[in-house]
């Protein structure tokens, strides 16, 4: 064993450039699959870092009206109590997060994440504590348990049990006593908070009407008291909804281990990640195995001497896995280094905080081993079979040493096809990726996106009128400032409302309709395209809100459609709707204007059917957006300057639209993108790598082949071409493969996007050319040198 | 020692079939020094091939030291190669990446036996060649005559009882040739039994017999006269 080693030292130290490929190409594999695996065991790890996850269930409860997108909504604060009447015993908890709490400091304020929960909440969900104790804090109206981070940011070093802090839920501050102090929540974790604090036993009448919810925990034994559960939520709908809706109501449990990945397209994500990294060490295994049988032919003449001298068949074997074993494992540890150094830039640009653990339970080296094994055993046995199976006899009289039979020759070829064929799929895939993240941000959305702020601190409670006044008449004065508009529906969210619209005459069901409020300028203000009547106009300001004096027709208060709702409506053209009156809920309403459909969701869903009434401040909770002429971050910082000064108390919480679409809609699909462009690029530069060795094994074995040739008169580019033109074979095969692979699995992928590009053939003709040049670029150093060197000198050449 | 009876071999290929040995009867006692003779191409080389069982027969009995080895178990013969054979061949199949030394201890790497007693069998065997001043050098820093003594201290640190040896002298000049020969003719005297194949009728007339083969056959088996 120990000539073995050192032969495969001294084979490796002498033979410089196989060994950086082989192992260089093993350790990038390793890395690529390392670092996809720590996103897939994290993604999939949400909240199993929980003690006692296997038995904490959620209360899962959904809308889905016909035509429009499911909303989760929170469950009823009474479902516990009845579930407990059901069942008693039962172990459950309950949590009403608050997203933008605001934590008041003297003069300044921020926004921190609050969490009103009932007093067991940590037992399901347990938390290291620090200091203090949560059941005394969580049994005080006052008391609150803060995070480690609070804690350290507010109060420093010293202890912060028994501090105050004043937290404004609502626009309604109150003060708070610290008693316990918990250890920062794990990264993947869904249920985070920073402060948490008692649930009130009853929840004030105005968060009643405002559609008050909560989130219920159970802790269940098993999978069987789970059926039974969900089983009695579903044969009892919450009373409170009204006849209408309580058909497209869905009430169901589901295990918390489940809630991060509930989404279809999350796991989607994760599964193409995953599958990326195990391509990538794929690919790389696929070119030990390419570099191995080709290199056999170097190393016959030692096998054939091993066996000459009684190795059996077996010991080759041994000696030869034993060599990939060491190859393996030295790249896993170049491997495992490079994911280090990536990580911190991987995490950087993906959005994640993934790290590599050594020591205890979540150690990565039990897995790591496990790969080196499972790669040793893969990459290295058909080598090995390979290499042990030469005659000894055969090798040894050939005056030239053999480059393994036709069948290894014929398993390169296919696998350097194979090789390029996921390689140029990555690529397209890549492409497709790339093209449909520039189409999101850039594409028309029905208004200028560019230029426009949201104040969202406008539809903060805590701002009085005269506060609300004043930041108002501030913020138009600001130079640059194009145009202000108020509304309760914005990019990203706001408030709306849903329900039935009845046009006279329609058969079938009524559509449910979004129904938006918005103030003056709105339209002008995001640059909506007017394309039938017209919009709501101050002039008419009466008139619009329905306080028209004259004959009753005109007392309707007005709407402004968008095209999706007009199609829905059933009207066959925009300018049919005009004038014409639909039926709500709330009363009829005239149509006087369409406008084009503005995306203010997800590309991901279809444009929802809008209906925009006119309210002079805006509506219910409405936020301010500022169309600004200027520089947006200028203005931006200006708007923050003056609201301190007018507004101490509330935080401004003002950003742009591209900022907050990103942020909403974009920002995981562009993370997740780049790190599948990551991915996929470094597959390709493995798949290269490999192409590179094969071309240099075998340019290396035909310099005799190519001297004959230009003896005969072959022209160097005569030779250029040949060469080339065989590489290039394997590629187009790949090709074919790839190209309707990749279609397939991108269209059906974009099918996911409602706002998606195109499937264009350039896509697909810009990454195969890519791929070919790349495959050409690879090759062609060797190629060239072997193509122009003297024909005598190729004729020594043994 | 070795009994060949009848024995042929045959290449076959999709279109045609090449006999490279046929009906060959051959008798080699221990002690023995056989040279083989013949042109290029008469099977001179797939005849000592076989014999050193890096061949197998297509057809007929070999019988090695009494017992039929024709068609044992590769295992089997990985021993018996292990054991018992020595092999020196023309172009002397050192392994470049090893030291002499190191090529040398190869001949002893599928043998069990204690570390020590390896090393000096090692530098026994370098000893008796003359080489053990070169035996920290690489192969291609050694001359063709320093090469082909490694390859036979590789094949004798062994002790084998049998030497095969495939023109030994082939890619050596006459000086080399001459002191290659002299280390073959001290390892017979000393009791090693040695097969050669030559196409020199110098270097056959040091052996005690010469086979002359032709066409797969053998022509003539004739002992020198001392």
């Amino acid at each position: 064993m120990h000539a073995a080693l050192l032969t495969l030292y001294r084979s490796l130290a002498r033979h410089r450039l196989y060994a950086i490929l082989n192992i260089g190409g093993l350790a990038l594999g390793v890395a690529v699959f390392l670092v996809l695996f720590l996103f897939v065991r994290f993604e999939t790890g949400y909240d199993r870092v929980l003690p006692g996850w296997e038995r904490v269930w959620k209360v899962e409860r959904s809308i889905q009206f016909p035509g429009n997108p499911r909303f989760q909504i929170p469950s009823s604060p009474e479902l516990l109590a009845q579930l407990r009447a059901a069942f008693p015993g039962l172990v459950g908890v309950r949590m009403t997060p608050y997203d933008t709490a605001t934590v008041l400091t003297g003069q300044s304020s921020a926004t921190a994440r609050l969490a009103l929960v009932d007093p067991g909440y940590f037992r399901i969900f347990p938390s290291p504590v620090l200091e203090g104790d949560i059941a005394s804090t969580l049994a005080r109206p006052d008391g609150i348990v803060v995070t480690r981070m609070v804690a350290e940011t507010y109060f420093g070093r010293a202890s912060a049990l028994g501090r105050t802090l004043t937290v404004a839920r609502d626009g309604k501050p109150a003060v708070y006593r610290i008693g316990a102090v918990i250890a920062n929540l794990p990264a993947n974790t869904t249920y985070v908070s920073d402060l948490f604090a008692a649930m009130p036993a009853r929840p004030a009448a105005d968060e009643q009407s405002a559609g008050y919810g909560v989130t219920t925990f159970l802790s269940l034994p098993d999978a069987a008291s789970a059926e039974r559960i969900a089983t009695f939520i579903r044969r009892h709908p919450d009373p409170g909804f009204n006849a209408d809706s309580i058909k497209f109501l869905t009430e169901d449990i589901t295990p918390l281990a489940d809630v991060h990945l509930a989404d279809r397209r999350s796991r989607t994500v994760v599964t193409v990640l995953g599958t990326v990294g195990a391509v990538a060490l794929l690919l790389a295994m696929l070119n030990y195995v390419n570099l191995a049988t080709a290199r056999a032919g170097m190393r016959a003449r030692e096998i054939a001497m091993r066996k000459v001298l009684g190795a059996t068949r077996g010991m080759l074997v041994v000696q030869l896995l034993g060599e990939a074993l060491v190859a393996v494992t030295l790249s896993a540890l170049v491997g495992l280094t490079l994911a280090e150094i990536a990580l911190p830039f991987v995490n950087a640009i993906g959005g994640t905080g993934l790290m590599l653990v050594y020591w205890g339970a979540r150690s990565i080296l039990p897995a790591l081993a496990a790969l080196v094994a499972l790669v040793t055993l893969l990459a290295g046995f058909y080598p090995a079979f390979v290499i042990s199976r030469f005659q000894p006899a055969a090798v040894l009289a050939a005056a030239q040493t053999p480059g393994g039979d036709r069948t290894g020759a014929r398993v390169r070829k296919a696998l350097v096809v194979l090789q390029f064929a996921i390689a140029t799929s990555l690529m397209i895939g890549t492409a497709v990726l790339v093209a449909q993240a520039r189409h999101v941000q850039n594409a028309d959305i029905g208004f200028g996106r560019d230029g426009l702020i949201i104040v969202n601190g406008f539809g903060d409670r805590a701002l009085d009128p005269a506060q609300r006044t004043e930041l108002a008449t501030a913020i138009r004065a600001i130079p640059g400032v194009a145009a202000v508009t108020t509304s309760g529906i914005v990019p990203g969210g706001g408030s709306f409302a849903i329900g039935k619209m009845h046009r006279a005459g329609a058969t079938g069901d009524p559509p449910m309709i979004v129904q938006g409020t918005v103030g003056a300028a709105f339209f002008e203000t995001y640059r909506a395209r007017l394309i039938a009547g017209r919009l709501f106009d101050p002039a008419r300001f009466a008139l619009d809100i329905g306080n028209g004096e004259k004959d009753p027709p005109a007392r309707l208060p007005n709407v402004i459609l968008n095209r999706t709702a007009v199609r829905r409506l059933g009207f066959a053209r925009a300018a049919d709707a005009i004038d014409q009156v639909v039926a709500r809920d709330a009363g009829a309403v005239r149509i006087v204007g369409v406008v084009d459909d503005m995306r203010f969701g997800t590309p991901r869903d279809p444009v929802d059917a809008l209906a925009y009434s006119y309210r002079p401040d805006g509506g219910y909770r409405s936020v301010q957006v500022v169309r600004t002429a200027g520089d947006a971050a200028l203005i931006l910082a200006r708007i923050e300057t003056l609201w301190h000064r007018i507004a101490p108390a509330v935080p401004p919480a003002a950003v742009t639209v591209d900022q907050k679409l990103y942020e909403s809609f974009y920002r995981q699909d562009v993370q997740r993108s780049r790190l599948f462009m990551i991915g996929a690029v470094l597959a390709v530069a493995i798949g290269c790598i490999g192409l590179y060795g094969l071309a240099a094994f075998d340019t290396a074995r035909r310099v005799k082949e190519i001297g004959i040739r230009k003896t005969l008169g072959a022209s160097t580019t005569d030779v250029l071409r040949l060469l080339i033109g065989q590489f290039l074979k394997p590629v187009l095969i790949a090709t074919m493969i790839a190209v309707p692979l990749a279609y397939y699995a991108m269209e059906h992928w974009l099918a996911g996007f409602d706002d998606r590009v195109a499937l264009s053939p350039w896509l697909f003709v810009g990454a195969v050319m890519l791929a070919a040049s790349i495959a050409v670029a690879t090759i062609l150093g060797q190629t060239l040198r072997v193509a122009r060197s003297e024909p005598a000198r190729a004729l020594r050449y043994q | 020692m070795i009994h060949l009876q009848d024995l042929s071999r045959t290449y076959a290929s999709d279109e045609i079939e090449t006999t490279a040995l046929g009906g060959i009867d051959l008798a080699v006692e221990a002690g023995e020094f056989v040279a083989i003779m013949g042109p290029s191409g008469c099977g001179k080389s797939t005849l000592l091939n076989i014999i050193g069982t890096i061949d197998r027969p297509t057809d007929g009995r070999y019988l090695f030291e009494g017992a039929d080895i024709a068609r044992a178990p590769e295992a089997d013969l990985a021993k018996l190669r292990r054991d018992r054979l020595g092999f020196v061949f023309q172009s002397f199949n050192l392994i470049d990446e090893l030291t002499i030394a190191e090529n040398v201890a190869l001949g002893l790497a599928y043998r069990s036996m204690p570390a020590r007693e390896k090393k000096e069998r090692v530098a026994a065997a370098m000893d008796r060649v003359g080489i053990a001043h070169r035996q920290r050098h690489h192969p291609h820093q050694l001359s063709g005559g320093q090469q082909q003594r490694a390859a036979i201290a590789r094949a004798i640190v062994g002790e084998p009882r049998l030497i095969l040896a495939d023109e030994p002298t082939g890619n050596l000049d006459t000086e080399n040739g001459a002191q290659v020969m002299d280390i073959l003719g001290q390892l017979n005297a000393e009791g090693a039994t040695i097969v050669m194949v030559t196409h020199s009728p110098s270097h056959a007339d040091i052996a005690k017999r010469t086979v002359h083969m032709l066409d797969g056959r053998i022509l003539s088996s004739a002992r020198r006269v001392a």
